[in-house]
């Protein structure tokens, strides 16, 4: 608040007549009568003591004249800029030519509501009610009638000039106060707000605590200090089956196994005694149904202000499921640990390359305990020459997740190598976006390994005997040939010794004659001698000598011979020179290993030649020979092959000792692709336990040095592999053996052909 | 001496006649074969004192036939000639026929042949000569 006497108490006077501005000045500015009364109003309405009498100066007044509304207005207008309001403006009714005195007071109110009007009017041109009715019902209105009195004038300028004064500390006071209210409105409302937070919180906190309560799968109860339900939450029917009514008031015990009670009582008496909570209690609740659940019980006491336990609170968690989860997991676990026992080796590795689990098949197949395998970094327990390398597989594992093989080995004390398989797989974590880690099973590879190094080496060791056996074999058939081609020489020898015994014994006969003959003639030509000579005696002597020399040299005889002796002899030199021939044919001694053309007919008269010393004592031979067309093959090789077979069917039959000879049909006919030649015999047939040996090599029925065993084995190998054909053989004990021959029309590619090991082979039987 | 007669037996012919004409001018008779049965039926006729067969002939065989004639007529004296060289044809020819010699075909009719059968028939004499003319009646003529 300030102070009014600091404040100039400024008044406007407002009329068109000078010597009005000069009353007024006169008045306001003359020395003030006492003043003394209007201290004493001021002290009593100010509440201050009433200062000591002052002077007042003259000057109280800061006054200003104009003479027209619209100048006053303007000086209104200036004093509130300046921030020196015109305290009260004295107003005349009528100043012509301008505003009167309403139109000013309107205009200035206009500018300036705060401003003491007094209206100075000589002659009432409006009522009162009229200027009421213009300027509204104003408290800052007076009207002073003319002519005026100087005391009344300088009473309503002290006045009204106080009156603004004071209007204006009320105001200002008020507008302290309403500050001050305004304030403490706020702080209240501040403190409302917050406490209708509070309050709401409260209630959401309560509403929660209470949905809290009864939604928790947990009961929430409450007990009296004796032990009875004061309140269990409504899980209670959902756990324990009871309905509300058979729990509330009923004693907890009531529900606690019986082996359970006591524990639970020293709990209940506990927390009674000490007024502490107790937690964790395992025991066993009724279930409606008259089942046992396991629950947890932990509980609290709830205390008065005195301290006193008044009732307690707790909490009886359902762990049924719990502990049949863990039994469950237990017993996986004890399932998992036995299959990780008797599984092959493994262990897990985990990003550090730690070994995080191991099996006890691992630890026996890398010699470790247990104890000396676990907490291991991997590469401890295997190391090799890929570990801390880029090419570690368990890395490449981790950093690309997908399984990996490899070898791994590690040496044991004793110098003794394991090597094994290792199989990488990735593992992951439960929503597989990540590999955790990795599992290693490993498999004992050692014998494997040793088997294969021995494998190899007995690899090594049987191509060298294969090789040496290839050699053998190709020099076992070179023998079979040569011990055929001697049989047959053999039996060849004695066909030809037979023509060539009786030639040459003709012919050492022959000789004999021609002495004869050479005797008798130097007989006749002593006759002759005798003749030309006349010597009669001599004659006759001759003649007589003559006589008995062809008598006694059988002349008559060896004449009569000659003719026999030349036309058989000669026959016996066909018949050997014949027999050559077909050895020759048989054999093709006298030409190239290669294949030519080659009729099968003409190719089995040809051996029957030179068997049938080999045969004709001991069978009957029936040919039904069909017109073939000619094939391309080594004839010498398929001569030896009907030789093998014919020889062996003469030879069952004369072991049969039948005491006649047996029968050979050979019979020969052409299909589309193939010339067949059947050899069917009427001998002791194959017992059908032999029959699928025949074609084995070294196999034979004849008894030792008769045989080499490999007759039909060769045959075999030239028939089958050598000419692409088959070589079939069907047989009845007792009734006799068939062998077929089929060669096909298209012949074989020429020795010299692209067919490797058919020319190995060759070559191998002709070097 | 009387004459001596020896029997050839062979299946081919052509070696039976080139043997009769060999022989001709030899101190004896020659009979001939061609099978060993028609041998059997000349042995059943005929005074054989040395037989000479080939081995290998059908229907029956030159040891077959030795084994006949050494059962029933042991002092004839037996001879092989035979293409066969075989050991084993000659084992069982001479443990089986016993026989006397063991001549091959071809043979050296002059060198060899000839002087073969006169030491067949100088061991027919030796061993049975007494005995075999006491017996025949041929023998009475065997003095010059």
């Amino acid at each position: 608040m300030h102070d009014e006497r600091d404040i100039a108490r400024r008044i406007l006077v407002v009329d068109d007549t000078e010597s009005i501005h000069n009353d007024f000045r006169a008045v306001l500015m003359e020395p003030c009568i006492d003043t003394t009364a209007l201290d004493t109003a001021e002290a009593a309405i100010f509440g201050h003591a009433a200062s000591p009498s002052k002077t007042r100066t003259r000057n109280r007044y800061d006054l200003d004249c104009v003479f027209q509304g619209k100048k006053a207005l303007k000086r209104v207008r200036q004093a509130l800029c300046e921030k020196r309001p015109y305290q009260l403006a004295f107003v005349d009714m009528r100043m012509p030519p301008g505003w009167d005195g309403l139109k000013t007071i309107e205009e200035i109110w206009r500018v300036d509501p705060d401003i003491q009007v007094v209206i100075c009017t000589a002659h009432s041109d409006y009522s009162w009610d009229a200027i009421v009715s213009r300027l509204g019902n104003s408290d800052k209105l007076l009207i002073l009638k003319k002519p005026f009195d100087n005391v009344e004038v300088e009473q309503l300028a002290g006045a009204l000039t106080k009156k603004w004064q004071l209007a204006r500390a009320v105001e200002a006071r008020l507008n302290e106060l309403e500050q001050v209210v305004s304030e403490r409105t706020q702080e209240l409302e501040t403190t409302n707000r917050q406490l209708t937070r509070e309050v709401t919180e409260r209630r959401t906190a309560e509403e929660r605590f209470r949905s809290f309560v009864e939604n928790v799968n947990d009961i929430i109860f409450c007990l009296s200090v004796e032990g009875g339900f004061t309140y269990v939450s409504p899980k209670w029917p959902a756990v324990l089956g009871h309905e509300m009514a058979e729990v509330l008031g009923h004693p907890l015990l009531r529900f606690v196994h019986q082996d359970d009670v006591g524990p639970c009582k020293q709990m209940l008496q506990a927390i009674t005694e000490t007024g502490r909570k107790e937690e964790g209690l395992e025991l066993r609740m009724l279930h409606r149904d008259g089942d046992w659940r396991w629950c947890t019980l932990s509980a609290a006491p709830l205390k008065d202000s005195a301290g006193e336990v008044t009732a307690i609170v707790g909490i009886a968690h359902d762990t049924t499921r719990r502990r049949q989860a863990n039994e469950e997991l237990q017993r996986t676990q004890q399932e998992l640990q036995q299959i990780l026992s008797a599984a092959t080796p493994l262990c897990v590795i985990d990003t550090n390359y730690d070994i995080r689990m191991l099996n006890d098949t691992f630890c026996s197949l890398f010699g470790l305990s247990l104890g000396e395998a676990t907490g291991k970094k991997c590469y401890e327990l295997m190391d090799f020459s890929k570990c801390h390398t880029p090419q570690c597989p368990i890395r490449n594992v981790m950093e690309a997740p997908r399984v990996c093989q490899y070898e791994v080995s590690r040496q044991n004390e004793n110098g003794e190598e394991t090597v094994c398989l290792a199989t990488a797989t990735p593992y992951f974590n439960m929503d597989y976006s990540a590999v955790i880690g990795v599992v290693v099973n490993f498999v004992d590879i050692t014998a494997r390994k040793q088997a294969e190094k021995e494998i190899a080496e007995a690899n090594r060791k049987l191509e060298q005997a294969n090789r040496e056996l290839k050699e053998m074999q190709s020099q076992v058939v070179q023998n079979e040939k040569l011990a055929s081609i001697g049989q047959l020489a053999a039996g060849v020898a004695h066909e030809m010794n037979t023509p060539v015994g009786f030639v040459a014994s003709n012919f050492q006969t022959l000789q004999s004659y021609m002495s004869k003959f050479l005797k008798l003639f130097e007989l006749y030509e002593s006759l002759t001698k005798a003749v030309e000579d006349g010597d009669r005696d001599s004659r006759l002597e001759y003649m007589h000598e003559i006589n008995q020399s062809r008598e006694k040299m059988k002349i008559d005889f060896i004449l009569g011979d000659l003719e026999e002796l030349f036309s058989e002899s000669k026959e016996g030199l066909e018949r050997v020179t014949d027999i050559i021939q077909n050895l020759r044919d048989f054999s093709r001694v006298d030409q190239s290993e290669d294949c030519h053309k080659y009729d099968l007919n003409e190719g089995i008269k040809t051996t029957l030649t030179v068997a049938r010393n080999e045969l004709k004592y001991d069978v009957d031979i029936d040919l039904e020979l069909s017109d073939l067309p000619q094939i391309a093959c080594h004839s010498g090789q398929i001569n030896q092959v009907f030789l093998n077979i014919l020889v062996n069917a003469a030879q069952a039959i004369k072991s049969q000792e039948r005491g006649e000879k047996g029968h050979v049909k050979i019979r020969t006919h052409a299909t589309e692709t193939h010339v067949v030649c059947e050899i069917t015999d009427d001998g002791p047939g194959i017992p059908e336990t032999v029959l699928s040996k025949v074609f084995d090599p070294f196999f034979t029925t004849k008894p030792p040095g008769k045989g080499t065993g490999l007759g039909l084995s060769v045959s075999y190998d030239i028939v089958v592999t050598k000419h692409k054909g088959e070589l079939i053989v069907d047989s009845q004990p007792e009734k006799g053996t068939t062998f077929i021959v089929k060669l096909p029309i298209q012949g074989i590619t020429p020795s010299k052909g692209k067919e490797l090991p058919n020319e190995e082979e060759n070559c191998a039987v002709c070097r | 001496m009387s004459e001596r007669t020896i029997l050839f037996v062979d299946d081919e012919e052509r070696i039976l006649k080139s043997l009769e004409r060999g022989l001709l001018d030899e101190p004896y008779r020659g009979l001939f074969a061609t099978s060993g049965k028609q041998a059997l039926d000349i042995l059943e006729r005929e005074e054989v004192h040395v037989i000479v067969t080939d081995m290998r002939m059908p229907e029956m065989s030159g040891i077959e036939l030795l084994r006949v004639v050494k059962e029933k007529y042991p002092n004839i004296v037996r001879l092989v000639l035979s293409g066969y060289t075989q050991v084993g044809t000659l084992l069982t020819a001479i443990n089986e026929g016993e026989i006397f010699r063991f001549m091959t075909k071809p043979w050296k009719l002059e060198e060899e042949f000839k002087s073969i059968i006169h030491e067949a028939l100088e061991h027919y004499e030796a061993q049975h000569g007494q005995a075999s003319s006491a017996a025949t009646p041929v023998s009475n003529t065997s003095s010059p």
